[in-house]
């Protein structure tokens, strides 16, 4: 009974660390890779497309939506000790340094990534990544370094996009609901942020966008056992990225405060 | 003697305690097809992702030109890979191109030959299979039969001289089966492509094979000429040949 538990740990043990070990040999090619001709810089466009410009609706709801309720929350709650004044520069400060780029990241770790391990997956179960090598294409530079790569590229744009739409959100329900003065909000929202608020925000968002394509990429390319691997694949990928970004988060903060 | 276009020698592969292959023996020579058989799931297709580069054998040589494979550096395994190409068991198109594209992939990728002489190329090969002008159609739109032969028109658009064939017509009804063996022998004649081929569909391995080897719990039991392997007395090559539901294979003897 203990011989078969401590037997049983042992073995979960083994397949993380075999996992894991696996998943920094692959990172370990991918960046080796990204270095060397041929390029494939078409997939990298059309990735950068896919992650970035079909992210975008679901990354402006998310955002304006949290800018709305981050100043209602804010206003009702600073009100109590009149401190409204300070709405715009709260909803400024934590979209720009935190929710921006968490919250972008785990919609698109839910939209993209998902797709990414889901077509990698299929991929790999119908033997088309086998017929990659066997047409003299690498797999890896061909499929993963343009996501890779694509992730990096594409967060930051989306981040910038809704750091925007969430500060106007948040300008939106304090001037236009709860009557704050729209120059003095856009003042105290401005005033004390610094650009260094807007870049912490932004290095945080490559690391997600790496997280994402990689993590995708990963559970994609090492599918097995068919329909039902993918399935298990897509799900891997977007809880893994999603733990990650906030794992991540928190020591990209600890670090850059 | 001059040496085999691909010498095998020594293959051992297993997956845990699963032996699959133990000290498998097989030489091609250039022009020459030779088909392995052997029932479902007894690791046929590890020879054929062997030679590839796809898997790692444990132990053992396999040499292609004179060339050693197992355990080179990538650079090595890309210059044989330039020259094998692969017909994959349900085709492997990929789905996000047209046929076309698909069938250029190599060319493209290796830039054999300039663009403008890729579309001829492509249209020359779909030609070779019987499907001409379907260079804009979706894989998804084609029945089994055909992604098969359009595979087959991607693995030779680059000119390979080595084929390996994964099941060519498992999954295909009998008469696309042997359209599809007859397009295999035809390429063969009109290329002079060595074949490499991996099956259990009896009729399709005496049609194409010159030599037949019966793979058998990890071993290479018979090699002959297909009328060896069909009046050999051999009795597990025999029940296998013949698919007779009593012998040794069954009855675990």
């Amino acid at each position: 009974m203990i011989g078969k538990l401590f037997g049983g740990i042992g073995g979960l043990t083994l397949t993380f660390l075999q996992k894991w070990g696996e998943a920094v040999l692959l990172l370990g090619r991918t960046l080796r890779l990204s270095l060397s001709r041929p390029l494939y810089l078409h997939n990298l466009f059309y990735q950068v497309e896919f992650i970035g410009i079909h992210s975008l609706p679901v990354v402006l709801l998310t955002s304006i939506f949290t800018g709305m309720v981050l100043a209602l929350q804010v206003f009702s709650g600073f009100a109590r000790f009149g401190a409204e004044s300070l709405t715009g520069t709260v909803v400024g400060y934590s979209i720009v340094r935190e929710l921006g780029p968490v919250l972008v990241g785990l919609m698109v770790s839910g939209r993209a990534g998902a797709a990414m391990a889901a077509e990698l997956g299929t991929m790999r179960v119908s033997e088309q990544i086998d017929a990659l090598y066997a047409l003299s294409a690498n797999p890896v530079q061909y499929l993963i370094v343009p996501r890779f790569w694509a992730g990096i590229i594409a967060l930051p744009l989306l981040v910038i996009i809704g750091d925007v739409v969430g500060i106007y959100g948040g300008y939106a329900v304090s001037v236009h609901m709860l009557g704050a003065n729209p120059v003095a909000y856009w003042d105290n929202t401005f005033e004390f942020m610094e650009l260094w608020d807007v870049y912490s925000g932004l290095i945080k968002a490559a690391v997600f966008g790496a997280i994402i394509s990689f993590v995708a990429c990963f559970m994609g390319y090492t599918t097995s056992g068919g329909a039902r691997g993918v399935g298990r694949a897509t799900t891997r990928a977007v809880v893994g990225a999603a733990t990650l970004i906030l794992a991540a988060n928190y020591f990209i903060t600890y670090l850059v405060v | 003697m001059a040496e085999s276009l691909l010498e095998i020698r020594d293959l051992n592969k297993a997956f845990g305690d699963l032996v699959v292959w133990r000290d498998g023996d097989l030489s091609l020579d250039e022009g020459q097809t030779h088909a392995v058989i052997g029932g479902s799931g007894t690791g046929k297709s590890v020879l054929l992702k062997s030679v590839l580069g796809l898997l790692e054998p444990d132990a053992g040589s396999i040499r292609f030109r004179g060339q050693e494979l197992v355990g080179q550096p990538e650079a090595v395994r890309a210059t044989a890979v330039r020259e094998m190409g692969m017909l994959f068991q349900d085709a492997a198109l990929f789905d996000s191109m047209t046929v076309g594209e698909n069938v250029a992939f190599e060319l493209e990728q290796l830039r054999l030959m300039p663009r403008a002489e890729v579309g001829d190329r492509v249209a020359e090969v779909l030609e070779w299979v019987g499907l001409p002008g379907i260079e804009s159609r979706d894989p998804a739109q084609l029945s089994g039969g055909m992604r098969k032969r359009v595979g087959l028109a991607r693995a030779l658009a680059s000119g390979p001289t080595l084929m390996l064939y994964d099941e060519p017509t498992t999954g295909l009804d009998p008469i696309t089966s042997d359209v599809i063996n007859e397009l295999i022998i035809y390429l063969q004649e009109k290329t002079h492509t060595a074949g490499l081929v991996i099956t259990h569909d009896m009729q399709s391995a005496y049609k194409i094979a010159d030599r037949i080897s019966m793979l058998y719990r990890g071993e290479l039991i018979f090699t002959g000429t297909p009328e060896e392997v069909r009046t050999t007395d051999h009795p597990v090559v025999s029940q296998f040949v013949h698919g007779r539901a009593h012998g040794p294979i069954t009855d675990g003897t």
